[in-house]
């Protein structure tokens, strides 16, 4: 009996969405208690023995592209995997913390939390490894590992338990992960190192070839975010963006349109639709044909992307739309995770 | 379709009813748009079954509400209708909000629920060995200690530690210390106690004076009065002499008045609720410091001593040669005396016979009964203590 009700007591289980942008940290009984974006900033100190945290989240974020010599921001994961281990490692100790202190939880009866994280598909052992011991550094007294798409099928509110097949498109950051879910199960996945940050990437590299201007990361993704589309719509809109002249040296202003922009993110697009293809291609029939029926749901925050839904309805032929909240899927499909790994044994979700 | 609408809306405002449903707003938009069912199912990639449910407002038809609402929202698209009105009116429809974020609801309330089951358990465990510790510290004479330290009166919470203290205070006496006589706040133990808690002390440390009343409490404290090289040789008999040193009126007749084996056997009622008797301790604490006392061996309270009816009375004179502790109970249970007695003092007593006697240096004092000299029996395990009843003088 203590086993069961202790850990519960004091303990704060948290499920955590290690994205390549944003991680998010959903703790039992109290819902996303952080959001923020997987930036560190670090500071050269040698009076300090080297090198010190200077900002980690929104404040690094900030600071991506601004910082002096002795600060260097950086994102420790890539392609949704672990880049940089230590700093991972710290990211994670001050988003556990973070995350108590949002839900208010006293650190002095805070229990070390069991905590899950939710890891691209095509991640390899060594990767996972990197990411449990990067969380069990962090503090973490157990780590459970999750497919991520499964986790974005369970948030999503799908009907992940039934002999249906359920096909999920989890857009994130880093990667693009596919997947057909049934009966608790992965069916069939595929991941594609495509993501957020690739469609950025387009659009600097598109701003550079078609107008000599060289912007930044977070000007691409503010580009993104306001005017980017992924299928013509029925209105142009346009954006004033800043950047560099390449040939003139000088900071330049000039305008892009929606269109404009679908143009730049037409490549990754199209990895990600090849990569749609290729898994209803490989679905087996009787689940195909209940992707047919049903539809697909599409999560994450490329899911955020205008008009990403009708690319994918007139690509594929099917009815696909946006699950509510798309952000938060990951991290809330592994909350109630957590709480059915209780219930019923991590052996029933393939949880690691 | 109509009539199912009206029906589930019999418990909504009126305002409400005024207003389409969501079927009806479906339907209305689809016809001015000039679509048929299938054509619109068509366009939205789905079973014309599908789009039949969402007009007729049968979403159990629909796999998921994940799966309703994206259809909904393809539909508001299609249609140029707004999605969020007819989310709305889908979420009071079927009684629940975000279907996708009500997992995240629902798991919050299920959480809270379980921790305030678990916090009751935690609680209810907790207490369990925090009572059980403080039931042991009570049972083994706590209660005493936190009286005198926050100088609460055990008096009324003694009767009922008396038969547990007994052992604890035996175990004090055989140490090397010796249980101080000014104990005030567990003298009342000494009325019921003496008998059983002089014996251990007497057996296992033979220059110890035991004071039952201390014993009790589980306190010791040296006699600086006590004189040196009183030890005296313990033998079998004398043991057991001392063992149950008590006497009774009906067994007074028997070998010279000490009775073995039988103990003073006082009402529990005359014991504690006897205000006289209670009144003792006080009386004597202040009285303990003997030596700056007029009449440390004073009776303790006048209305017990002098109403005898029913009783048969007896004088007892102490005459102190030494400094012993003195303790004088009669048989109404009154303490006449209960104090340390200075060398060269004296004190007679009357009270209802028979009268247990304890003296924590016997050598220091000599008895008289009813005028006669009184032979006081020597400990059976050695030692300076003795305890024993007279009933009646010597003939």
């Amino acid at each position: 009996m203590l086993n069961g009700f202790i850990p519960s007591f004091w303990s704060n289980d948290l499920s955590m969405d290690l994205g390549t942008a944003n991680t998010l940290i959903y703790m039992r009984g109290h819902g996303i208690v952080l959001d923020e974006p997987s930036v560190v900033a670090i500071r050269e100190d040698p009076g300090r023995g080297g090198k010190v945290l200077e900002a980690v989240g929104l404040h690094a974020k900030n600071m991506l592209g601004r910082t002096p010599g002795n600060i260097t921001a950086i994102r420790p994961l890539k392609d949704g995997v672990i880049a940089d281990f230590n700093v991972t490692e710290r990211m994670l100790q001050y988003f556990i913390k973070k995350a108590h202190e949002t839900a208010n939880r006293s650190r002095f009866f805070r229990r070390s939390p069991r905590v899950l994280v939710c890891v691209p598909y095509g991640a390899t052992q060594v990767e996972r490894r990197a990411i449990r011991e990067s969380a069990e550094g962090a503090g973490a007294r157990k780590v459970y590992l999750i497919e991520e798409p499964f986790a974005a099928a369970v948030g999503a509110g799908m009907p992940v338990h039934e002999a249906r097949g359920s096909m999920v498109i989890d857009i994130g950051g880093g990667t693009t992960e596919v997947a057909v879910i049934s009966l608790n199960g992965i069916v069939y996945a595929a991941s594609v190192r495509i993501g957020g940050d690739r469609f950025d990437e387009a659009i600097v590299n598109y701003v550079r070839r078609n107008y000599g201007v060289l912007i930044g990361e977070a000007t691409a993704e503010k580009v993104k975010k306001e005017v980017g589309t992924a299928y013509p719509g029925q209105h142009l809109r346009e954006i004033s963006v800043k950047g560099r002249n390449l040939s003139e040296g000088v900071p330049r202003s000039f305008t892009l349109n929606s269109n404009e922009v679908l143009e730049a993110l037409q490549e990754p697009l199209r990895g990600i639709v090849g990569a749609v293809r290729t898994a209803l291609e490989q679905t087996p029939p009787e689940l195909g044909a209940d992707v047919a029926e049903r539809g697909i749901v599409l999560t994450g925050g490329g899911a955020l992307l205008a008009n990403i839904d009708l690319l994918l309805t007139e690509e594929t032929g099917l009815s696909v739309f946006v699950a509510e909240e798309p952000l938060s899927c990951v991290a809330r499909g592994g909350g109630r995770l957590l709480e059915l790994v209780d219930e019923y044994g991590p052996s029933s979700f393939s949880v690691e | 379709m109509t009539q199912k609408t009206d029906t589930r809306k019999n418990g909504a405002a009126e305002q409400e009813e005024d207003r389409p449903g969501l079927g009806a707003t479906l339907r209305d938009a689809r016809k001015r748009r000039k679509l048929s069912v299938d054509q619109l199912a068509d366009e939205l990639r789905l079973e014309s079954r599908l789009v039949h449910a969402l007009e007729e407002e049968r979403f159990e038809e629909v796999a998921a509400p994940v799966f309703a609402r994206g259809y909904l929202r393809q539909c508001a698209r299609t249609l140029g209708l707004d999605a969020d009105e007819l989310l709305r009116e889908y979420d009071r429809l079927t009684g629940h909000g975000d279907p996708e974020l009500a997992v995240s609801d629902e798991a919050i309330a299920r959480e809270a629920a379980r921790r305030s089951a678990g916090r009751l358990r935690f609680a209810f465990l907790t207490f369990i060995p925090v009572a059980l510790v403080a039931g042991v510290i009570w049972w083994s004479g706590g209660a005493e200690l936190f009286a005198e330290r926050y100088g609460l009166s055990a008096s009324s919470e003694r009767p009922s530690l008396l038969p547990n203290a007994a052992p604890v205070a035996g175990d004090t006496g055989a140490g090397d210390g010796v249980p101080a006589p000014d104990a005030p706040d567990a003298a009342p133990a000494a009325d019921v106690a003496p008998p059983a808690d002089a014996a251990p002390a007497a057996d296992a440390a033979p220059t110890a004076v035991a004071a039952p009343g201390n014993e009790s409490s589980g306190l010791t404290q040296n006699v600086t009065g006590a004189p040196a090289g009183t030890d005296v040789p313990a033998t079998p008999a004398e043991l057991d002499g001392l063992t149950n040193p008590g006497i009774r009126d009906d067994q007074a007749d028997t070998g010279d008045g000490i009775n073995p084996g039988v103990a003073v056997d006082l009402p529990p009622s005359d014991r504690v609720d006897d205000p006289g008797d209670l009144g003792d301790p006080d009386g004597a604490s202040g009285d303990s410091d003997a030596s700056a006392d007029a009449d440390p061996l004073a009776p303790d309270s006048a209305d017990p001593v002098d109403d005898l009816t029913g009783f048969v009375a007896i004088e007892a004179t102490l005459t102190f040669i030494g400094d012993s502790w003195a303790e004088v109970t009669d048989a109404r249970g009154v303490r006449l005396v209960y104090d340390l007695g200075a060398a060269g003092e004296q004190r007679t007593v009357v009270g209802a016979a028979p009268l247990d006697f304890l003296f924590g240096n016997y050598l220091g004092v000599s008895l008289d009964i009813d005028g006669q000299p009184w032979d006081i029996p020597a400990p059976a395990v050695g030692g300076t203590v003795v305890a024993f009843s007279v009933a009646a003088a010597r003939d």
